[in-house]
């Protein structure tokens, strides 16, 4: 847990930085610069301050979050934006939702404020949306977070609520050596990801041994639910060759969640081998 | 000692009940759940696929002729059966009865229609792949409407000229004398097909493309029918806002602990997944045939029939481009594998809308759950078919609160303009 020390550190230093002097002067902002080499810093849309974000552990994830901001805005003097008004709202800009409980925070001094239970309450693209209001001015920075994750449990695995691929240590690997260890086989999906209950295209790509494309060749799909006795809903098919050893896997569609194996039978002049892939849904 | 066996009696009711309305973890629910239920959220469903096969899916005045067709009773024999005759507004678009009642009887539940423009598969058995196909086969269905293609060009050349020439351009001189009314491909009456076949090649032409046309405007409308917001999807997205108060307000502890047991244990979302709780695909889930009625092969009957269907995305009136339609091209052929297999159904409203299953077998949600918790995953209705049941051992109370949860599937249908 390399991020321990790392903020430690940065407690440290936050309350000697937020209220010492920064004596560098001169960017595009006049005397608005970030501390930290670690941290996410903004000057907000007017210009008016900037803003330096800290988050405990290093990266945002999903549950209750803490967070340092060191405020600061471009005047001669002292920078130290005290007595602010701030409001922190996370905002999932993808699906048109923030969170009701609000965060707490609490002003430190020398224009450094805490946030303690910030919620986010799903993985995936969020905003911090943070309004500041000082001085008779008032400001907005809006921090971007694109994939905020699951916090990982003890073992390093996102909790799972069955017998699947994940829990059962599965290789999910997206290249794979062929059984006899003939080709170096990769897929990819055309879609964003495997998706449910969705017809879609994969690309796999073969090589042999020397990373040469293997071309010409012909290769059949099967798909297996290994704990359903059922395989896919579809007979997908190769149908061509896009690049040379590229081949174009059309049909592909997978009609429950949990774990599914695909294997592909490839047939070439340099001899015959079979893949199998894991997948999770 | 009555007196005191009452007191007692209530005593331990009032213990019970408070036991299991405290269920202290109904509303917690852990990451992996969370995405689960992101799954099946309303707010999670993609706008209604453009259908590539039909080139006047999103055209307002083909669904404005597509409802006027909807209820229109003239198509039938009798002159009393509509599309709405089966799929009633007020009743979820289906109606509730075992197997659907048109002109007679026919051998399968009527399907209910919010969210099925999002299927590939149309009917029980998957028989048709494109919305419009599926309208058209009721029509022609002796049991259904029982009215033929050629009735029909009759009849709209009367009563929809104007709003047909519209959209599709000018009907051929449709008359009785070169048309023969009775005239349809009809495998249940030579009679009937003779009189289809000797009719010359350009006039069958004609009908079947304005046959398809009809398919096209009613499957312009159907489109428009779409679920909307339940308890579940008011639950869930207070769950994503952490708005513990609103979650405790829409689910009961009951029911939260049947959605748990529907994502979990119980097995149900292997099926019933995605924001309208179906695969779209087809399993032999072990129902037995309804009473007095052979067993039906479902699916494995359905393969051939959509491959052979006139109307389907591959075929001469479909407006798609063959690379448009890879459900159709790289369907599973192999029919042993689909023997009893039955699309699975959305449980959207699912509680509105008793009896069950493709032939109305049970009558009651309980006696469906009950079913599925004595299935054990071995049996099938049909010799060869395959067993596509999977889930952990449920008690009577699992049952409970699996049947509370169903009912939190319960929205408005949307309709626009029905009548």
């Amino acid at each position: 847990m390399k991020s321990l020390p790392i903020l430690f550190v940065c407690l440290l230093l936050l309350t000697a930085c937020a209220t010492g002097k920064t004596p560098e002067a001169g960017n595009g902002h006049g005397h608005l610069k970030p501390h930290y080499e670690h941290s996410l810093f903004q000057i907000t849309e007017q210009g008016l301050f900037s803003v330096e974000m800290l988050v405990k552990g290093d990266t945002m994830t999903v549950g209750l979050n803490d967070l340092d901001l060191i405020v600061h805005r471009d005047v001669e003097g002292n920078r130290d934006v005290e007595g602010a008004e701030i409001t922190v709202e996370p905002w999932m800009p993808t699906m048109g939702h923030g969170v009701k409980p609000k965060p707490v925070i609490v002003e430190r001094g020398a224009g450094l404020y805490s946030v303690k239970g910030l919620k986010l309450t799903m993985p995936g693209l969020w905003e911090l949306r943070i309004s500041i209001r000082a001085a008779g001015s008032e400001d907005r920075a809006v921090f971007t977070f694109a994939e905020v994750e699951a916090p990982r449990g003890p073992h390093g695995a996102t909790p799972s609520t069955g017998h699947d691929a994940v829990s059962r240590n599965l290789d999910l690997s997206t290249t794979r050596m062929s059984g006899a260890g003939r080709f170096r086989v990769a897929f990819e999906s055309l879609e964003t990801s495997v998706p449910l209950n969705v017809i879609h295209s994969w690309e796999l790509t073969v090589k042999d041994q020397n990373d040469v494309p293997v071309r010409g060749a012909r290769i059949t799909v099967d798909g297996a639910m290994p704990d359903h006795d059922h395989g896919l809903p579809t007979r997908p098919l190769v149908t061509r060759e896009i690049d040379p050893g590229v081949y174009l896997v059309e049909g592909m569609k997978f009609q429950m969640p949990g774990w599914w194996t695909v294997t592909f039978t490839i047939h070439s002049g340099a001899g015959d081998d079979t893949v199998t892939f894991n997948l999770q849904l | 000692m009555m007196r005191i066996l009452m007191i007692l009696t209530a005593m331990l009711l009032t213990w019970a009940g408070a036991g299991r309305a405290g269920h202290p973890d109904a509303h917690v629910w852990n990451m992996a759940e969370v995405a689960v239920l992101h799954s099946l959220w309303l707010g999670n469903l993609p706008p209604v696929p453009d259908d590539p096969s039909n080139a006047h899916d999103l055209d307002p005045r083909a669904a404005a002729l597509g409802r006027q067709l909807f209820f229109d009773t003239r198509l039938s024999a009798n002159g009393r059966v509509s599309c709405a005759t089966c799929h009633i507004p007020d009743k979820g678009f289906t109606d509730n009865l075992p197997v659907a009642h048109g002109i007679e009887d026919s051998t399968r539940r009527s399907m209910p229609l919010a969210g099925t423009a999002y299927s590939p598969w149309q009917f029980w058995d998957g028989r048709a792949d494109t919305l419009w196909a599926q309208a058209l086969g009721p029509i022609e269905n002796p049991v259904e409407h029982g009215i033929s293609r050629t009735r029909c060009a009759l009849i709209v050349k009367t009563a929809y000229r104007e709003e047909y020439e519209a959209l599709f351009g000018l009907l051929p001189d449709f008359n009785e004398a070169e048309y023969p009314p009775l005239a349809r491909p009809a495998p249940d009456d030579a009679a009937i097909h003779a009189l289809w076949q000797e009719m010359a090649p350009e006039k069958r032409r004609q009908v079947s493309r304005f046959y398809a046309n009809l398919g096209k405007a009613i499957a312009a409308f159907v489109r428009t029918i779409q679920p909307q917001e339940a308890p579940f999807d008011r639950y869930v997205k207070a769950l994503f806002e952490g708005d513990m108060e609103t979650m405790a307000h829409t689910l009961t502890p009951e029911q939260a602990m049947g959605l748990k047991l529907f994502i979990g244990r119980a097995g149900c979302i292997n099926c019933h997944n995605g924001p309208l709780f179906t695969n779209n695909d087809f399993h032999n889930v072990g129902v037995p045939p309804r009473a007095g009625f052979a067993p039906d092969p479902g699916r494995a009957a359905g393969i051939p029939l959509v491959r052979e269907n006139e109307f389907n995305c591959l075929g001469p009136f479909s407006d798609a481009a063959p690379e448009q339609c890879p459900e159709l091209r790289f369907m599973d052929p192999d029919t042993a594998a689909y023997q009893g297999a039955f699309k699975t159904p959305s449980l959207r409203n699912v509680a509105d809308r008793p009896p069950y299953m493709h032939a109305g077998q049970f009558r009651t949600l309980r006696e469906v759950l009950e079913f599925y918790r004595n299935t054990a995953g071995t049996q099938t209705a049909v010799p060869g078919g395959r067993p596509a049941i999977s889930h952990g051992p449920l008690s009577a109370v699992d049952v409970d609160f699996l049947e509370a949860f169903l009912h939190a599937l319960s929205g408005p249908i949307q309709a626009p303009g029905e009548e």
